[in-house]
């Protein structure tokens, strides 16, 4: 701390920490809350019992543990093939003398304002053959409009005089793509894979539409099954209560939130140093 | 060195995505879990049927394919099934998707009542099946109450079978050991009932000596009063016809009548405080805890909250009753009849003769053999025999093998009568007798067939302007002019409109 400071200064600290503390607070709070309900026994407002109970249930079905090996399988394959599929697009839209790049560029703009509606993405991706296929998961949303101009500024900063040096040398595009451009841009890399993981790893709308063998069910359905059920809110739109099912409690719900959240804040400290400089950088460059 | 683990990395899976994505129609992609399904050899024509079908499901776990119970019914009914399991609130969301794509298997359900506007319209574009001349000629399917298929079909047709469920189911459950500590005799009036709800909350039924107890616990469900008491009190169920003119439950006096006895119970107490704000968990909760009394069910949820409640508190007992002798005699609410209906998409069902086929199957599930199969389980393992009857050993594991998977998306005829008569507990054996006996007494609501496209856009946003007004009325934030006065915003806002429509229907119905 510093000792000289005068006491407007010293005022203006203990604003700012009594501030910032009570928003980081606020912000923390609400997940210490589920985490302590997600241990405690049922049915109660603040919890008093600790118990294993909500993730003995969450993990007493043989389809739960299978799913997380699912949701894993495709976060990964799903987030390498994205990283490498935006990269490409990206790196080849970031050379000004590309034919047809405005156009192109334009079409991928498109995109970011319109979108086709839920039932003719449904007909593609049912032409293409990948109905039930975990493909469906990956494919569709393989590059991100977004991510992809971000990545292509990314790109364009990267020293031209760099890439005319290495072509002298004798390499080849994909060569300059991949030891000197990729390297150089980690950052970027790290913090899109982040935001690529994330998504696929919540993605569960698609899982609903596209899967239908319990067995290809990533995890986030699992979870809302079980949070459903949970809640007691069966799909008997006639009305009252559907069948008799056993409540399991608010703990339940917070467990499935607590397990979905971990592989996510297990993976975040590694990436995170990279994480602003990645964000930002490209985006501020243009 | 990173690069080139990038690179190795890099050109293999772009190879799989490729594949993935532009060869995925043959599954040679190297990759087992993303391959399509195979689809199995259609020459076939002597071996058994093989049904697709796709339904909703309110259980846990999917169970495994080939499991004892599928077996048995593919082996009675020589079919082949492929059942496709998808949670009830996910399969609402799909549903509509699958219509509109044409990607339909031979038999799907419809999620929840077919009365919502796509299935409407898909039924009337011809996407489906006509069954209603058909259906006669099998003897099961076509025994259920002719109510049943009437508040299923669209424009008087019969689009697919209806899964039969009691009509009218609703009840109020109660700590029997309450009311037996407190020597309190079931209800048989309004009268009777609100003096219950009173000695729960004040006369310490649970001998604690603390007053920690309270009558009834209600909330707002899926927008609907949870309990509502308009209809005891004469009101229409819904929407009341009379001389061709509809009018809605919340606009009549009586239904009035039944709001301010529900605000007597909350300003004294006999209904928690908090009822417009709980969810399921805490409502339920109440009871289960024994903080509550009663609660409103349906008879097939009695058993549930009882196995509940003795899990908090083993002593504990539950009763229930159904009707009770209101201002207009002994009414209860009358329900659809039915959970969904199986729909048999003409895109996956080429002729007739495959429909009836699967028709057949359907039949065949309501014979005796599958009917025990189907409300018993496989014996040693859900049941077994004492003195000649069934018991039931595991009800958990019954449930999540047998009910959720296949008796309950399945069943279209009611089994109770088919089955084995088994050794059934006090709660199972009135429900089947209480279940018959509100038939006498069950108001049927007249606009449960009909069609208001008024009522298909503005539904809920109407809904809502009578639920506020409900909970302001209850909580005395607005009297009685007040409620009129939301009564008449709502007529304003399309109530009328409405009113006017099902009117329209039901005159053209009619002709």
């Amino acid at each position: 701390m510093h000792t000289h400071a005068s006491l407007p200064s010293k005022i203006f600290d203990a604003i700012n920490f009594t501030v910032l503390g009570l928003v980081g607070l606020a912000a923390f709070l609400p997940f210490v809350y589920v985490v302590v309900t997600s241990f405690s026994a049922q049915n109660v407002v603040w919890p008093t019992e600790f118990t294993l109970d909500t993730y003995k249930y969450i993990f007493s079905t043989a389809t739960f543990v299978r799913s997380i090996g699912v949701s894993v399988y495709i976060t990964l394959l799903g987030t390498v093939l994205s990283l490498l599929a935006t990269s490409l697009m990206a790196y080849s839209l970031s050379f000004k003398y590309l034919p047809g790049r405005s156009g192109i560029l334009l079409m991928v703009l498109f995109t970011m304002l319109f979108n086709g509606g839920l039932i003719p993405t449904y007909f593609v991706v049912k032409q293409l053959g990948m109905i039930n296929s975990l493909w469906s998961l990956m494919v569709p949303g393989l590059i991100s409009a977004f991510y992809l101009i971000v990545m292509r500024d990314f790109f364009a900063s990267v020293p031209h005089e760099l890439i005319e040096s290495a072509k002298i040398d004798g390499a080849h595009d994909i060569g300059i793509l991949l030891r000197i451009v990729l390297p150089l841009s980690l950052p970027a890399l790290a913090a899109f894979g982040l935001f690529y993981a994330v998504g696929i790893w919540n993605q569960y709308f698609s899982a609903i539409m596209y899967i239908n063998t319990p067995e290809k069910w990533p995890v986030q359905v699992i979870l809302r099954q079980i949070v459903v059920l949970a809640s007691g809110g069966l799909g008997d739109s006639g009305g009252s209560s559907g069948e008799n099912v056993a409540y399991y409690g608010q703990g339940v719900k917070m467990a499935v939130i607590v397990v979905s959240t971990i592989p996510i804040l297990l993976v975040y400290p590694f990436l995170q140093k990279h994480f602003a400089k990645g964000a930002l950088l490209g985006s501020v460059k243009g | 060195m990173k690069g080139n683990t990038l690179k190795k990395l890099g050109f293999g899976t772009i190879a799989a995505a490729m594949a993935g994505s532009m060869l995925a129609g043959c599954s040679s992609n190297g990759d087992g879990s993303a391959a399509p399904p195979q689809q199995p050899a259609a020459n076939q024509p002597a071996g058994p049927l093989t049904i697709k079908m796709t339904l909703n499901f309110d259980g846990k776990e999917v169970p495994k394919k080939d499991n004892e119970v599928e077996l048995a019914i593919e082996k009675y009914t020589n079919t082949k099934l492929e059942l496709t399991h998808i949670s009830s609130n996910d399969f609402c969301t799909k549903l509509p998707v699958m219509i509109a794509s044409g990607d339909l298997p031979q038999v799907i359900a419809s999620c929840g009542a077919p009365s919502q506007s796509y299935l409407i319209s898909a039924a009337q574009g011809g996407t489906f099946w006509d069954i209603t001349n058909i259906i006669k000629e099998f003897k099961n399917l076509s025994s259920m109450p002719k109510i049943v298929y009437d508040n299923v079909s669209i424009d008087g047709k019969l689009y697919g079978v209806p899964r039969f469920r009691p009509v009218a189911r609703y009840t109020t459950a109660y700590r029997k050991d309450w009311a037996d500590a407190l020597g309190i005799k079931e209800p048989k009036t309004l009268d009777d009932y609100y003096n219950m709800l009173k000695a729960f909350t004040e006369n310490d039924p649970d001998k604690n000596g603390k007053k920690d107890t309270y009558g009834i616990t209600a909330m707002i469900q899926n927008t609907a009063f949870s309990p509502d008491f308009g209809l005891m009190f004469g009101a229409p169920n819904n929407w009341g016809e009379k001389d061709g003119k509809f009018i809605k439950a919340e606009e009549t006096p009586e239904y009035l009548e039944g709001l301010k006895f529900t605000k007597r119970l909350y300003d004294e107490g006999l209904l928690n405080k908090d009822f417009a704000t709980i969810d399921r968990g805490k409502f339920e909760g109440d009871l289960e805890n024994g903080k509550a009394g009663a609660i409103s069910a349906t008879t097939n949820t009695v058993l549930a909250y009882q196995t509940r409640v003795q899990k908090q508190n083993p002593n504990g007992n539950l009763d229930f009753f159904s009707v009770l002798e209101g201002p207009k005699g002994k009414r209860v609410q009358a329900d659809r009849g039915s959970n969904g209906i199986l729909m048999f998409p003409k895109a996956a069902v080429k002729t007739e003769a495959e429909l009836r086929q699967l028709l057949a199957f359907f039949d065949k599930l309501a014979d005796k053999e599958m009917a025990d199969l189907l409300e018993w389980g496989v014996k040693g393992k859900h049941y077994d025999i004492k003195d000649g009857k069934p018991v039931r050993t595991n009800q958990e594991l019954y449930d999540n093998e047998v009910s959720f998977p296949y008796k309950l998306p399945l069943r279209a005829v009611p089994l109770d009568d088919i089955k084995t008569q088994g050794d059934l507990d006090p709660i199972s054996k009135k429900v089947l007798e209480i279940e018959k006996d509100n038939e006498k007494y069950a108001v049927k609501d007249p606009a449960m067939v009909l069609i208001s496209d008024t009522w298909n856009q503005k539904g809920a946003e109407l809904l809502q302007i009578l639920n506020d007004a409900k909970v302001k009325f209850v909580m005395g934030k607005i009297d009685e002019a007040g409620w009129q006065k939301a009564v008449e915003q709502y007529k304003k806002a399309g109530g009328d409109k409405v009113a006017e429509e099902y009117a329209a229907a039901a005159a053209k119905a009619k002709k």
